[in-house]
């Protein structure tokens, strides 16, 4: 259990997850998370004060950044409009509104710029009643399964009490056009959207070290301008 | 024949029989096309096609929310990938192919594949699955283990 004296610096943290998309970043990320041990409650708590903007951003507020739109990678939207396929769970409903996290791509969705835009979606959190719904709990707020991440809980939103598991073996998308009838619940602050590439980076989109060998001696050492 | 219905089953979710056919061309006759497939098999249901060239063996074949739900549930896994992979297949294999004879020859090489996954043992159950999966590389080390039960837990 964390001790009530123990401080942990978040500067350090953002710091860390600044490098997400070095391959140490996520070693010195779970590092950094050691302390909380196996106190969960804590950890989840802590993840919840650092993951959302205080309130939703707006055109306003980013207005010089994404123009008139309305949605930035990193939001949380709830919609119906979006397609999930082959869900893994079966709290899918295609009638119902779902939260789903705008995934983030190379750079912030633009009106006209992609057709489709990439989605996760959250799957709220049911009650922890059983030891491997426990265990699988407290394995996702570790960042060791790679296929869901943890959302903490979001305000004014009833559903996921105790959080949800952003599910990453599904494909979800949206397109761009019918984006704007969606309605925005959070965003994603700095640290949590940081957390979330340096998710991606190391569990969806990490190169085996067989890839880095065959790649490490593609290229020339030197170069002569002829 | 083996009993699909045990191989395919495990603690935690399992599929029951929908139909079987007891030759390819009786299954062809009837479900010739993805559409009819995939109609004939509700969810929780697999299908099985049995046929000589299979040399006593049969093909299955299941919706894709079922083999994802047995991905995640069970300890299955990759082996149930090669099987939903040339599953995949048969049916786009359905509605592209042109020269039937092709297709049976391709469906052969998959229903061999699919054979495998009915042979996977399921003695172990979802919580020694997940048990296994979740203790690797952790020790007991005393450590108290708190759990949030309310949104109050976890908001400031």
């Amino acid at each position: 259990m964390v001790s009530t004296k123990a401080k942990l610096n978040v500067d350090e943290l953002k710091d860390i997850l600044e490098t997400y998309h070095n391959k140490e970043c996520w070693t010195k990320t779970q590092e950094w998370f050691e302390p909380f041990k196996r106190n969960n409650i804590e950890r989840a708590k802590f993840l919840t004060s650092i993951m959302y903007t205080p309130s939703v951003l707006t055109p306003q507020n980013t207005s010089k950044l994404i123009g008139d739109f309305n949605v930035l990678q990193g939001d949380i939207i709830k919609t119906k409009a979006a397609i999930t396929n082959n869900p893994v769970v079966d709290d899918y409903n295609p009638m119902n509104e779902t939260l789903y996290v705008i995934i983030p791509s190379s750079c912030s969705v633009q009106p006209g710029r992609y057709k489709w835009v990439l989605l996760a979606r959250l799957s709220p959190i049911g009650e922890l009643d059983t030891e491997p719904k426990r265990s699988y709990y407290e394995n996702v707020l570790k960042f060791k399964n790679g296929k869901v991440f943890f959302f903490p809980p979001i305000k004014d939103i009833n559903i996921g009490p105790i959080g949800f598991y952003a599910i990453f073996e599904e494909i979800s998308y949206i397109e761009n056009s019918i984006l704007q009838s969606s309605l925005r619940v959070a965003s994603l602050s700095e640290i949590g959207w940081h957390l979330l590439n340096a998710f991606i980076v190391n569990h969806l989109t990490r190169p085996s070290n067989g890839d880095y060998k065959a790649r490490a001696t593609a290229y020339p050492r030197e170069w002569s301008i002829s | 024949m083996p009993n699909q219905a045990v191989a395919l089953s495990n603690n935690c979710y399992s599929l029951t029989p929908a139909e079987s056919h007891s030759s390819w061309s009786q299954f062809t006759r009837k479900l010739g096309s993805a559409t009819s497939i995939i109609s004939a098999i509700p969810v929780g249901k697999f299908l099985e096609v049995f046929d000589n060239k299979f040399n006593g063996d049969s093909l299955i074949v299941f919706r894709r929310r079922d083999f994802d739900n047995l991905n995640m549930l069970s300890n299955m896994s990759s082996t149930v990938s090669r099987c939903l992979m040339q599953i995949d297949k048969m049916t786009t294999t359905y509605e592209n192919a042109k020269n039937p004879t092709d297709v049976i020859s391709l469906i052969h090489e998959q229903a061999r594949m699919a054979i495998e996954f009915t042979v996977i043992p399921t003695t172990t159950s979802t919580d020694e699955y997940f048990s296994t999966f979740l203790s690797e590389g952790e020790e007991d080390s005393g450590d108290e283990v708190t759990f949030p039960s309310s949104r109050k837990d976890i908001e400031g």
